[in-house]
């Protein structure tokens, strides 16, 4: 059964239509990338699936349970890293993976071995102990990438989760994002580099304008539109 | 049940920071100095005040009359045939009171005999009041003390206070059909010393509780982790209920602080003046000590009271931004909570014109302030029929909360603001 089933998608803000009649499919283990330019519809359709927007029209399952009927069923499943997210400041990284756990998980046993492995991810050394306020841009981004994996959902939804990380960072979160779906784990991301596309993802959706115009593996795309990289086939698509 | 616990003990820390707890700390021993420094004062009032009194006319009449001054409270310092002192140099009298000569004379003749006086003023404030009063009083007491003199040696046979007040009134108090023998006055400023803060304890409060809940969810904004929060395993009824307990726990912690600062002041004021036997007594006859279902309808008017504010301030926090957008954003909770304060300080609502009256009663903090008022005059149905209208107000509220958070307005009213940056 496919972990994520999105059919005939669409959402509009008042009158403006943001997505329309999306539709793709992900598997199990499985890394799928949405690709687009800005404002194409991206986050609000990763925002949908997170149940966290409500579509216009269409419909959503992870793992056949309805994202709208059965939220809370979904939610369990899930972990959603949105685009632009933080920590709560009064508190440490540790202190905030250790309240993340606890929305997780009732077992406290379970819920220390979520801290451990998400303090191995984020890879903070002392920092951890550090209150969040006093964390770089990248740092938090890892804390929260480190919380969106720590309970190897079903579906982790990862909205530009490289963003603001230098070379060196990305790479070993591409490495970690690797290793999830080692569990089993799905993921669906968004992101605009398309190197870190190419490498990472099992198959990719193209959309603009709120429209998926393509889907498939990297290579079978580019060879579709006779391309020497994902690059030159995001602008033929974007342009045209 | 564990996770709404786990929820809550973050929304509490996140509430209960340096920069809130310390400003609360802060007030309070502000409040207790203030209830020393008056309570000091209000003793250093009670003591002998000292006047220079300046005797040109040097009789047995002015003799008697400084020794009358001296029974008046006063520490006289005498001087005979002197001038009047510089009152450019520093002068450690309160007052000076001049007694001219002649002045035996007059008095002997039976006509007004004048004193001169010059009192210190050195302030204008409440706690200086006194000092302005303080030669007319004592001239009062020496003229009472001289016409009862007067009266005796006239009609030797009469009784001097009779004649001077041949008319006693012997007072009651009727409150709730219950009446007393006591003097209304007493009664009243009894109880005033009892509840005078109170609404500001409420009108503090139930803003607090409100501030506190829309800054949780500004917070929730500015650090952008509302989505997040939006996207864990947890109901959105946890998430709210959580944040409403944390506010209200936080209120009410700062209520106490507040009730104990205050009370202080409270107090200081009333503390030299201990309440007498027959007041007790008559608070008791007329049934004003507040019994424990009086106390538990109290209760349950704030309790309403809080939970609406909470209500609303969640919606209100919604459109929230960040945490600078609060304080506007709490505006309107903060007029509703204002129009019933002051009403509540200044006037029976009952006098007021229709349209005032029925703009009132619509606000449902109206009844949290009037609850009190209305125990001690045992209207105890009207105070139920207010909880009630509190109760459908904050089910209300919490209703168009709940349609807020589990729609994506919550969000999108946000993103909105987000969107318009770009
Ligand atoms: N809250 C909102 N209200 C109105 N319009 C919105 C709202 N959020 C998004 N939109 C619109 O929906 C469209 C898609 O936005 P979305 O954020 O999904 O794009 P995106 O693909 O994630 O872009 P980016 O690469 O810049 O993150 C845009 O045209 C945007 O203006
Ligand atoms: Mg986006």
């Amino acid at each position: 059964m496919n972990v994520l089933t999105v059919d005939h998608l669409a959402k509009s803000y008042g009158v403006a239509q943001a997505v329309s009649n999306v539709s793709f499919t992900i598997g199990e283990g499985e890394i799928f990338a949405l690709v687009g330019p800005n404002g194409a519809g991206k986050s609000t359709t990763l925002r949908m699936i997170a149940t966290i927007l409500r579509p216009t029209a269409g419909t959503i399952a992870v793992a056949g349970h309805d994202v709208q009927k059965e939220a809370a069923k979904v939610r369990e499943l899930i972990t959603y890293l949105p685009e632009e997210s933080g920590a709560y400041k009064a508190l440490s990284g540790r202190e905030y993976l250790h309240f993340m756990a606890g929305l997780y998980t009732n077992d406290s046993t379970k819920r220390r071995e979520y801290v451990q492995r998400a303090e191995e991810i984020a890879n903070l050394g002392d920092k951890i102990t550090a209150k969040v306020s006093t964390y770089s841009k990248g740092m938090t981004r890892k804390l929260l990438l480190a919380r969106a994996m720590m309970t190897s959902p079903k579906l982790a939804i990862l909205d530009e989760p490289t963003s603001g990380l230098d070379v060196l960072n990305s790479l070993d979160i591409r490495h970690i994002i690797h290793d999830l779906t080692k569990q089993g784990t799905a993921v669906l991301l968004s992101s605009h580099n398309m190197l870190e596309i190419e490498y990472l993802s099992d198959r990719i959706g193209l959309i603009v304008g709120g429209k998926i115009k393509e889907t498939g593996r990297p290579q079978d795309i580019k060879a579709r539109h006779d391309a020497k990289n994902l690059e030159e086939v995001f602008l033929k698509v974007a342009s045209a | 049940m564990k996770r709404f616990w786990v929820l809550l003990v973050k929304e509490l820390r996140e509430l209960l920071t340096p920069q809130t707890i310390i400003p609360i700390v802060l007030v309070v021993i502000v409040f207790m100095g203030l209830g020393k420094v008056i309570s000091q004062q209000a003793k250093l009032q009670g003591q002998p005040q000292p006047v220079l009194v300046i005797d040109d006319d040097d009789s047995a009449a002015s003799a008697g009359v400084v020794e009358l001054l001296q029974h008046a409270n006063l520490t006289v310092t005498l001087k005979k045939q002197a001038a009047l002192p510089d009152f450019a140099q520093p002068l450690n009298q309160k007052a000076v009171i001049i007694i001219p000569a002649g002045f035996g004379k007059a008095l002997g003749a039976g006509q007004p005999a004048r004193l001169e006086s010059y009192t210190i003023q050195n302030g204008f404030s409440i706690a200086r009041l006194a000092d302005s009063a303080l030669v007319s009083g004592a001239v009062a007491q020496v003229n009472a003390a001289l016409s009862a003199s007067r009266l005796h040696q006239a009609l030797p046979h009469a009784d001097p206070a009779a004649t001077l007040a041949p008319v006693k009134n012997n007072e009651h108090i009727v409150v709730a059909g219950k009446a007393a023998n006591i003097s209304p006055a007493k009664i009243v400023t009894y109880l005033n010393s009892q509840i005078a803060f109170v609404p500001v304890i409420l009108f503090i409060v139930i803003l607090f509780a409100g501030q506190m809940v829309a800054t949780a969810m500004a917070n929730e904004k500015e650090n952008k982790t509302l989505e997040t929060l939006l996207s864990v395993p947890i109901s959105r009824t946890t998430i709210v209920a959580a944040k409403m307990l944390a506010a209200g726990i936080v209120a009410s912690i700062t209520a106490i602080a507040y009730v104990y600062g205050l009370h202080s002041i409270q107090s200081s004021f009333t503390g030299s003046q201990t309440v007498d036997a027959a007041t007790t007594a008559a608070i008791n006859q007329l049934g004003l000590n507040l019994s424990l279902h009086s106390y538990l309808l109290l209760g349950l008017a704030l309790f309403l009271g809080i939970l609406t504010a909470l209500a609303i301030a969640l919606v209100l926090g919604a459109f929230a931004d960040n945490i600078k957008s609060v304080q506007s954003l709490i505006m309107p909770l903060m007029v509703l909570l204002m129009i019933p304060y002051l009403a509540s300080m200044v006037t029976d609502i009952q006098t007021l014109p229709r349209v005032f009256q029925i703009i009132l009663y619509l606000i449902p903090f109206t009844y949290t302030f009037q609850a009190l008022p209305n125990l001690y005059v045992h209207n105890d149905s009207l105070v139920l029929l207010g909880s009630a209208y509190e109760l459908a107000c904050f089910i209300g509220f919490i209703l168009l909360a709940a349609k807020l958070f589990s729609s994506d307005q919550i969000l999108t009213l946000r993103l909105g603001w987000l969107i318009r940056k770009r």
